[in-house]
Order: structure tokens, then sequence, then C-alpha cells
């Protein structure tokens, strides 16, 4: 059975956006906001993760380049095909096993944007590598107010649904500010609006609150100092953490100077997180765009469900637990039910990508000068294989990429190729990435 | 290895009891053969040097069994397996069980020899972040405030089962907001200033909830709604909006209407302060109106708001019809999709708007516990401010405070008060306590005279807050505080007073739901989403039942005295209506939980509808997944990880759909396929005891796939069984199993890190002084409390 047309009522999408805001109101802010801006357009990064793999031959179209038959998976996305690029055929070799247990979702997740393996460990020796998404937020981030923002729909309160010898942390996150240094996901559409424009008082009362997070944050780092002194070598990493989070407030409060304030004076924000799943994906999908539009970041990662996620979808008709259906042993009716997941994910993406085209930034709309990596670490799922991995660029990337094609790579070039293009394109420009061996033409 | 003891360590080591056998001579070379012997043909076969991929990671070459001290990790393992019957493997030659209780008796002797001689209590990372639930708390202790701020505070990664794990456990610019958003937050509600602008808060009707019985709590005659305690700034105006259900408004697609007249009432601490009245439309047209609107004063506090509809006695009839499917958000066997065919109407969500006209802070109990003096003068004002500063600072970072420690937030204070007065000062001092290092980290700073690898005996004032973390996921009380300041924490009796004292108290329950909530999975329950047209039944307010079943049981269990094998064993248990009717009990209605003994099928916690829900898929059992969690959880081995690659099945690749297999045909085919058989020949059993009950814990005697259920099974060690009771008996045969599973669950948990091979004697110590006693489960807390582990620590590198 299939449920995906029924009307939601406008109010519940509004519901999430607060009791009393309106749209227009969002809107009007914008003027304020982006005025004096610079005259170029900024480009922005996205990166939004789907876990569990995915049926191939339901995504990968058969025809290479421009004239390629839309396939099922991307069918909610043909609206925008000529904003939108597929790339298929690489791989993620730092997500192979090498061994016998080692925790494939765990590694997969871990490795998506960096190309390491990670460290087997559930303690503090938790190790990753720094992901694209971070090396463009210390590129694009610098004139933000948020260097990078992190979203992801499914909460983490599941216990003891991770993988032996691997911390949770693994899958709760893809994003990586450096190997040791996970960045949480948030999913709450409440504590995100707040991180955005803060807490919804008037413009004086909320210069006078940003004065005295300054006046705290200041002291604070006396403390920290007293601490770090006091403490052995190896514990001092806790310390340089927080005070590297304190520099990063400090900073963050700089940057937003006035126009948070004049922000705050419009908006409300939202309270929870929505009681419709596809609500509260719309909700964090329009942050993610308001985000981008109001400039407070250009860098925004986003989880659409975390790897091993048993989460099932009664909206497509799927009762089954997403991970469970995801090792479908090849029978037909388990592959035709991930399949209905995966394009499911993509109606949700098409949410996002209908905001962007829709929403006016300087000579075109914000999609045009956006480069939105969608994708996930596995292929075939069933066999935990990180080959042949599915990939959808979004966006133009302010005229730097010409999207349209389906672009069929070299089969088994690192992914992390592909990555390194796309960080071009949003003039970000590293020699390597994780196990990189060139760049990927697109 | 160093092999170096500070003369500290011995202090605690004499506290405890010295296992008999530690004064014991070494191994005779003779013994040593046998056990070399018994090596060769049982084990050595598969775990040799060639073999290791295939057989766990584990070679057995090369280790001396004479030696067993010299490698824990590798002897551990052993000890852990043999002992539970895992190994040998089902189907190979296993030794007589008298050689093998020889065999892992010498292993656990000698490793308890050397960590008598020379104890490692290990090292819990000097900086813990407190989680969640500790900072809820944490700030429930210090201002007595009702909020809940866990919405806004960062959630926690999990290590080990546990989400209190102090290595994984980081900071971050956006944890860092966060922690300043909630700081503000509290210091605000603590002193009743009023908000920057009039502030919303939305309290929600959970999305599955039933909302046709009375909500517990509010008063009878009532059905559904809402009832909240909410903290209020100041005594002023505010204005209570109540929503419907969108199916009942203009906006909706097909609304509909309802056919009678109905009475939406508001309650305010109980008492009754207004009434709406829902005018009925027979023509089933929705009405004009859905919000309703009531401006009232209050005053600053706490208040319980109640929102709910009076229960019209003619619903009643229908509703035994309807009543599975009649829930506000479940249409077409989709939850969240909202239903838009029911007769009557529903409350979505009640919010609080204000303060308006603010009068002032008020004499909010919250305020004056804090600001406990007023000064009359400008220059009183400081030496003011200072003193509640210094009573928060000692409770929050939970030791004496010094001026060093009070300085910094005095800056803070002048800064802030030098142009907006007292209280803006006072709000600003607060909100820079709660994000200090030494508020957010419980610190535990390696002895300055400790030299790096050496063990040391934690302070007083140390150990006090790892009581109350490991007991109350808080901060510790006054009293505690007390004790540890003069000493009564260092002597035996003293500390089990505190224990005793701690246990007793209400606080206590934060054990039962974080500890037990996590080891037996009772969280999961709340992203358990049965698949609903199976499960027609399972709701939220079942959801909540079952998990208050295990949490009282395992409370009763706790704090009765009783022995840990209960758990297991227990013949009573608790329920409610919902749960009752649930369980298929006669005769039990309402939302109080009654205790009830067992008869028949169920008896100790595997046969709690919550822990059989959530070791199920969302459409069927799941004997791998429960198998799992018994091996994890009740037998203490967890299951190996998968093989790199699994192979498909053989049946999948012929694609064979024709019919439906039974799960026992489907688990077959893991044990046919030799690459899974290792494991699934030891895992898929264990879940086949439990396949009498379905996926949401209902008996049953007939599976998915309508043949009659097959509960028999065979456990590694060959020994046969035949449906739950009979597993269940197995279980209690060796009752040090399961209570040193216990009690390595909670070690983790206490100590906020995973266990290394060197903590197993701690445990086993802990196991065998609980065992004259019976195995109390309140024996076995004390015992983490008094051991090594708990109360000492080993020194990090040395500072510079």
């Amino acid at each position: 059975m299939f449920v995906t047309k029924t009307a939601l009522p406008r109010r519940t999408v509004l519901r999430g956006i607060g009791a009393t805001v309106a749209l227009p109101f969002l809107d009007a802010m914008v003027p304020a906001v982006r005025a004096g801006a610079a005259a170029l357009p900024a480009k922005r990064f996205g990166a939004i993760y789907m876990p569990n793999g995915m049926i191939v031959k339901d995504f990968v179209p058969a025809e290479a380049g421009r004239n390629y038959t839309i396939t099922p998976i991307l069918k909610p996305l043909e609206k925008f095909r000529n904003q939108m690029t597929v790339v298929t055929g690489l791989a993620n070799k730092p997500g192979d096993p090498l061994d016998a247990g080692s925790g494939p979702h765990s590694r997969v997740s871990g490795c998506w944007l960096n190309g390491v393996r990670v460290k087997r460990t559930e303690n503090a020796d938790l190790s990753a590598g720094r992901t694209a998404d971070q090396f463009a937020a210390e590129v694009l981030g610098k004139e933000t107010p948020l260097r990078s923002l992190e979203l992801a729909l499914e909460p983490n309160f599941v216990v003891g649904g991770c993988e032996g010898g691997y911390s949770c942390t693994y899958i709760n996150t893809f994003s990586w500010a450096a190997a040791n240094r996970p960045l949480p996901m948030e999913t709450n559409p409440a504590v995100v609006f707040e991180r955005l424009f803060g807490d919804g008082g008037p413009g004086a009362a909320r210069m006078a609150g940003l004065r005295r997070d300054r006046s705290i944050l200041d002291s604070l780092t006396g403390d920290l100092a007293r601490l770090q002194k006091s403490v052995g070598p190896s514990d001092r990493l806790t310390m340089d953490e927080y005070l590297d989070a304190v520099r990063d407030v400090e900073r963050r409060i700089q940057a937003t100077g006035a126009r948070a304030a004049s922000a705050a004076e419009t908006i409300e924000k939202p309270f929870g997180i929505p009681a419709v799943f596809e609500d509260h994906s719309n909700l964090m999908f329009d942050l993610m765009a308001l985000a981008y539009r109001t400039d407070m970041t250009r860098v925004v990662s986003f989880q659409l469900a975390r790897e091993l996620s048993l989460r099932s979808y009664p909206e497509v008709g799927v009762s089954e637990a997403h991970h469970d259906i995801s090792h479908h042993g090849n029978r037909a009716e388990n592959i035709e039910k991930k399949s209905k997941i995966d394009t499911y994910h993509m109606k949700l993406i098409s949410h996002l990508a209908e905001k962007l085209a829709n929403t006016p930034d300087g000579d075109g709309s914000l999609l045009d000068h956006s480069m939105i990596l969608v994708g996930g670490s596995m292929g075939d799922g069933n066999m935990h294989s990180p080959h042949n991995l599915p990939v959808v660029l979004l966006g133009g990337a302010g005229g730097a990429h010409k999207p349209g094609a389906h672009v069929r790579a070299t089969f088994d070039d690192p992914f992390m190729n592909l990555c390194l293009t796309v960080l071009d394109k949003v003039d970000v420009h590293l020699d390597s990435l994780g196990d990189s061996t060139g760049r990927q033409e697109i | 290895m160093k092999r170096v003891v500070a003369a500290s360590g011995l202090v605690v080591a004499l506290m405890l009891a010295v296992p008999v056998h530690a004064a014991q001579a070494p191994a005779a070379p003779a013994e040593t053969s046998v056990h070399q012997a018994l090596l060769q043909k049982n084990c050595i076969t598969c775990h040799n040097e060639r073999n290791k991929a295939n057989a766990g990671r584990l070679s057995l070459e090369g280790v001396d069994v004479g030696k067993p001290a010299d490698h824990p990790e590798v002897w551990e393992k052993v000890v852990a397996k043999v002992k539970a019957g895992l190994m040998p493997p089902s189907g190979l030659p296993r030794p007589e069980a008298t050689q093998k209780d020889a065999f892992v008796g010498y292993l656990e002797r000698e490793l308890d020899k050397k960590a008598a001689a020379s104890p490692n209590p290990g090292r819990t990372e000097t900086f813990h972040r407190l989680n969640r639930a500790e900072y809820r708390n944490a700030i429930r202790e210090l201002f007595g405030l009702e909020m809940d701020v866990t919405p806004y505070l960062p959630a926690d990664d999990a290590s080990y089962g546990f989400d209190n794990i102090a290595g994984v456990l980081k900071i971050s610019q956006s944890r860092l907001e966060q922690y300043l958003s909630a700081a503000r937050r509290i210091s605000r509600a603590a002193l009743g200033t009023a908000p920057p602008a009039p502030a919303s808060y939305e309290y929600r009707v959970k999305e599955s909830a039933h909302q046709n019985e009375r909500a517990e709590g509010l008063p009878f005659g009532t059905r559904g709604g809402l009832l909240f305690r909410h903290d209020f700034p100041q005594d002023a105006e505010y204005e209570l909006r109540v929503d419907l259900m969108c199916r009942l408004g203009g906006e909706c697609d097909g609304s509909v209407g309802f056919p009678d007249e109905h009475t939406l009432l508001v309650l305010i601490d109980g008492e009754r302060v207004t009434s709406f009245t829902l005018e009925p439309r027979k023509d089933m047209r929705p009405p004009q109106e859905r919000t309703w609107k009531l401006r009232l004063p209050l005053s600053a506090g706490s208040h319980a708001i109640g929102v709910t509809f009076l229960k019209l006695p003619s619903i009643r009839e229908i509703d035994s019809v309807i009543e599975r499917f009649d829930r506000p958000y479940f249409l077409n066997g989709v939850i969240g999709q909202p239903n838009n065919t029911i007769y009557q109407p529903y409350l979505d969500v009640v919010t609080v708007v204000g303060p308006f006209n603010a009068k002032g802070p008020g004499h909010a109990a919250v305020r004056q516990r804090l600001v406990t003096c007023t000064p009359k003068t400008k220059a009183e004002q400081e030496p003011c401010a200072r003193s509640i500063v210094a009573k928060l600072a000692r409770r929050a970072y939970r030791r004496p405070v010094a001026a060093a420690d009070l300085d910094p937030i005095m800056e803070v204070y002048r800064s802030e008060a030098k142009d907006a007065g007292f209280d803006v000062g006072l709000e600003a001092a607060v909100t820079r306590l709660l994000v200090s290092p030494e508020f957010l980290y419980r610190v535990e700073k390696d002895r300055p005279t400790a030299k790096p690898g050496t063990n040391y005996r934690l302070t007083d004032i140390e150990l006090a807050s790892r009581l109350s973390f490991f007991l109350w996921s808080s901060i510790p009380d006054e009293a505690l505080l007390r004790a540890a300041e003069t000493g009564q924490l260092s002597t035996p009796a003293g500390l089990e007073q505190q224990v005793r004292r701690m246990l007793a108290d209400r606080r206590s329950n934060e054990l039962i739901e974080n500890f037990a909530g996590q080891w037996l999975m009772l969280r999961n329950l709340d992203a358990q989403r049965p698949d609903m047209p199976k499960f027609p039944n399972f709701d939220d307010s079942l959801r909540a039942s079952a998990r208050r079943e295990t949490e009282l049981f395992f409370g009763s269990v706790l704090r009765e005295n009783r022995s840990v094998m209960e758990l297991l064993s227990a013949d009573y248990t608790f329920v409610d209506g919902r749960l009752a009717k649930h369980y298929g009990m006669p005769k039990i209605y309402g939302t109080q939980f009654q205790r009830v003994k067992l008869t028949g099928n169920r008896s100790g916690l595997l046969g709690h509808a919550s822990i059989l829900t959530v070791t199920s898929r969302p459409n069927r059992t799941s004997p791998v997944l429960r198998g799992k969690w018994i091996l994890d959880n009740i037998l203490g081995t967890p299951a190996p990880d998968p093989p790199a690659n699994v192979p498909p099945l053989k049946e999948d690749e012929a694609g064979t759909q024709n019919k439906m297999p039974s799960v026992r045909e489907r688990m077959a085919s893991h044990r046919a396929n030799v690459v899974c058989a290792g494991c699934h020949s030891m895992i898929d059993p264990l879940g086949f005891a439990l396949e009498n009950f379905d996926a949401v814990g209902q008996y049953r005697t007939m599976d998915e796939s309508k043949k009659p259920v097959d509960a028999s099974g065979t456990l590694p060690d060959g020994s046969k069984f035949d449906g739950f009771a009979g597993f269940r008996q197995m279980l209690l045969r060796e009752p040090e199993i399961f209570s040193t599973t216990v009690t390595k669950k909670m070690m983790i948990y206490a100590l906020g890190r995973g266990l290394e091979p060197t903590d197993m004697p701690a445990v086993r110590q802990i196991v065998r002084d609980a065992k004259p006693g019976g195995l109390k489960l309140s024996a076995l807390v004390a015992g983490v409390v008094k051991s090594v582990p708990f109360q000492m620590r080993r020194a990090g590198a040395a500072a510079q």
C-alpha cells in the first residue's frame, strides 16, 4: 500500500515552525539580513547521508551522459534533472572489511566523507578523520556566524543498537572536525532554530544577552587554563576541546553582531520535534535552506537516518525495520521494499531541492549557487559493500559546475576523488583526501 | 607492566575480604600439565595461530597456562566462555564437568591471586561530562526547578551499552552553545526574571497516545488530555491556548465535526478554573472554532495545568467497537497520519504564553530557595550575591569551594550588576556557574603525590560524587557531601550506611531508570514501532505500562533485598489495567499498578512485554535478536561479530517465495550454512525458548506462519529444554553466571568506562562476597561501591 498522497494539513506543517509564525515573516527578514551583502552570491556546500546501502539496480541509470533515462529511485528528483548530476561506480575502500567481525556499518558511516578507516574502539581514543564538509567549513565558514551546521532526523537514545567494539558515535554522526572530534548532529528543530536566531527577544535585549555571553566566556577561559595546568598531558585534550568550543562561540558572537538581532525580531521559534516524520524532515530542510539564505552558515551536513536504523516506513508501506530489510537476501519482495525506502528518501530530499530552487539568491537561485552532495557509503547494503556508491550532486556551484548528466566513473575509483572535485567547485582546494588518487571529472 | 602498589592501595585492599585462596602456593607443575592437556584436546584444534581469524581472534598457542596472570586478556575470555557453557561449541568433544570446573577454578584462582597481590583499579577519564539525565537531575537538586531542560541539551553518544561513558562524552561548539542556552533558561527561571519577551511553551499530546481513557493524574470521568507542570517565572498574567486536533479545523481536508456536545475542562493545581463547550455539529461539518484562549493571573512558581474532556457516557459503547483503531494519529495502518474520521474532538496542544503585565518575581519557592539574603543597601549587594554563589558553587562543584573558584564568577556578577542591578548580575553569575567546567564535568585529578602508573585511593569528596552519580545519576545531596567532608565515607560502616540511605531514597529510581533502562534496553521501547495492522493494541500507554512493569519489578528486587536470581525466577510482577489486559489477566482495571502473583507462563524478566518487544522486529519475533540479547545480558558473553562477508543464504538465491517460512525454517538456514552455524547454533536456540511470546510479548501457541510454536532447543553444552519454563530452570542452575553478568554491567555503569580483563577479579570478588547472603541485588550494588576499581584509581602520566 502506498500512502504518500494524504494531504498534510497546512497547519501541521506550520506547527513545526511555531505556534504563531507564518512563513511570510521569514521572507520579510531576508532583505534585512542580506542587505549590504557582497555582490557575488556566496557558494554553499551541503552533504546529505542515506544509510544501509541502496538498491543499486533501481538507482544507476542505464545510460551515461545527459540523456539518461530516469530510474525509479531518482524519479522524485526528476523535476531537477537539469540541476543535478548523478555519479556512479565509485568506491569507499576504507569501508571494506579486513577480517571477520569489524563493524561494517560503523566503518562505512565513519569513512563516508574522509576516506579513512575508523578505529575500532568504544573509548576516548575514537578516531576517524576530518571530513570534506569540515574542510569546506574552514574556508566557507570564515565570514559566517556558524562555520557549519550538523543536522539529523533520528534521535540517538536507542541503546544496544551499535556494533560490538565500536562506539555509537561512529554511526551517530558522519561529520568530524578532526580525527578525534566527532561533531554531534542535532535532531530538534527548536534547538537548531535557537542556534541560528537566538531565543527570540527584542533586539536590545538580545544585544545585551550577547554582551553577557561574551563576558561569561571571557571568564571561562581563566578557569580552563587553571584546570589545564593541574592535569597531565593526556587529560588536556578534553580541556583543549572545551577551550576551542569557547573560542568558536566567541567568534560566533562577534560575527553575529547586529544582523542576528534584526533577524530575531521577526522570527519565532519552532517547538519540539513534529509528530509526523515527513513534517520533521521538511522542517529540518526548511531550516537548512533558511540557514543558507540568511547566510548564518554556508555548510550544512544532514543525516536522513543513521546506519543500522531500525525505523520502519509505514509511509510507503514498509513495516519492516530499515536495516533488516536492507539485508534483503536477494528476495524480490524485500528488494522492492528497500527500494521504496530509498525512493522515499529522495522524495524527502526533493523538498530541499524545491526550496533552494525557489529561493532567489543574487542573479539566480540558492540551488544555482549550491553544491549538495547526496549519497550513502554503501552500494549493496545486503553485502555491506562500500562499492558502486550512489551519488547525486544538486546545484551548479555558482556556475563552476554544469549539472544535468549521469557520470559513469571508472569502476572502483575512490569516492574521495569526487569529494575533492566537489570541494574544488566551491573553491575549497585540497591536495588529497583520505585514499584519493586524483580528481574525478564531472 | 609495572608492579607497583602505592601504600594507600593497601588500605583499601584491607577493607576487602582477601580471597581465601589468595595465599595458596603457585600451581604445581602436575596441575598445569592436566590443564595443558585439556587445552590441547578441547581448544587448540580451533584456537591456534593459523586459525585465529575464524576462532574469535583468539589463539591459545604460545600462552602459558601455567601463568594465566601474564595474559589476563586471553584467559578471562576463556573463563567467560567455558563457564557459560558456550565453549567448546556444540557437537565438539567436551571435557567432563569436573575437569571443566577444575580448569576454570584454576584459572580464576591464578588471576585473582595476581590481582590481590597487585590490584589494578583502572582509570576512568579525568574529565567526565555529565550526561543529559545527570544534568537534569543536578538542576533539580540545585534549584528545585521542575522544568525539563533535556530537549535543549545535547544528546549523548553511547559506548558499552551505556550513555555515561566518560571517554566518548565530548564537547563541541554546538554543545557548548546548548549548555549556554540551557544555563540562561535555568538561571532566568530560578530567579524569576522576566524573559526578554513573552515566551511560549508548547505541551503536546503524544502522537500515538490513546485519548479515550482517563489520563494519569486527571479527574475521574474525564477523557484524554494533558497534565503537566510549568514553572511560571513571575507574578503575572499568562495565556493558555488550547488547540484541538486539526481535523476539526477548517484548514483540514476531509475534516468532520462530531454529533455530541463536548466539554473541555481547564484545571490549575487540580482546581477547575474554566470549561468550554463545544457545540455539536449534527451535519458533521467542522466547527468554526478550534483554538480556545484563556488569560488568567498566576503567581510565580510551579503550577500543574490540566486540560481534558468530560467523558460522555454514550460514547462508551462505540468505544469497544472501534477502540482498537481509534487514535488521533493513526490512519490506514500508518502512525503519524492524522486520522480524520474520528467522531469526537481530541486535544492537540496546550501553549502557555507569558508573562504579560508582570508584577515581579513574587515569592516563588524556587527563588526563595536560591536568594537567601535581601540586600537593603547597595553596599550589601555584592556580599549577598557572593554568599549565594558560594552556597550554590559548593553543591554544583560537589566540593568545598575557595575564593579562586568564586572570583571569576563574581567578576561576571560585577560587570552585569554595574548597570543592570542585583538581579541581573546574579542571573549572569548563575549562568556562568552552570557552564563552568567544574560543574559540567566530574573531575578526578591524579593525586599529586601518586607516581604515574601507581594506584591511589580517591578522596572522600571524590567518592561522594562517584556514589551519587552511580546511585542517583545526580550530584551529592547535603547529607552525603557532609558525610564526605567529615571523613565518614572512609569507614566501612559509614559507607554502608550512606549506600543504604541512598538506595532507600526515591532518587535511586534513577538507577533503575538509567541502569536497568539501558542494561535491559527498556529505553528502546520508545523507538520501537510494532507493525500497527498486526499489533493494533500496541500504543503509548501500553509502551509506558510495559516499561513501568520492569522498572517496578527491578526496584522491588533491589529494595526488598531479594536475590538477583529472582530477576529471572520471580513468580510475581506488577501490572496495571492496560498491561493486565495485554497479559490476559482478568479483573484488573485502571492505571494503578498492583503486585500480582504469576501463575502459568510468565515469570521473571524474560516474560516481560518490555523485553520481549525490544528484542523483536516490528512485524515478527526474532530468535536471533532475543538470543543475542540473552547471550549479552543474561549469560554475559556477547555473540561474536558476524563474519566480514555473509554469503547469501541458499534458499534466497533460489528465491523461494511461494509460502511464508516459519521462523524456525528461516533459522534452520543459518545453521545449514557452515560460516553461520558456528555462532547461530549458539544464538538461535536461546531465542527459540521465548517463541511462545509474540513480538509485543503476548502469549501464543501459533507463530507468524500459523504453525504451532515449537519452543524447544538444545544449548551448546548439549542440554535440551522444552519451552520457556525448562529454559529458565537451566539459567537458574548456575547462579554465578547471571550474577556475574549483572555485576559486570553495573561496574561499567558505575565507573563510566568499559571493563578491562584486569577488572574481572574485582567482579568475581563482589559475587563471591554476596554469595553467603544469597546473592542479593542490593549486596551486588554495595559490592561495586566497595570494590577496588570504584574506590581507587591509577595515576596517569605526570603533570608538567
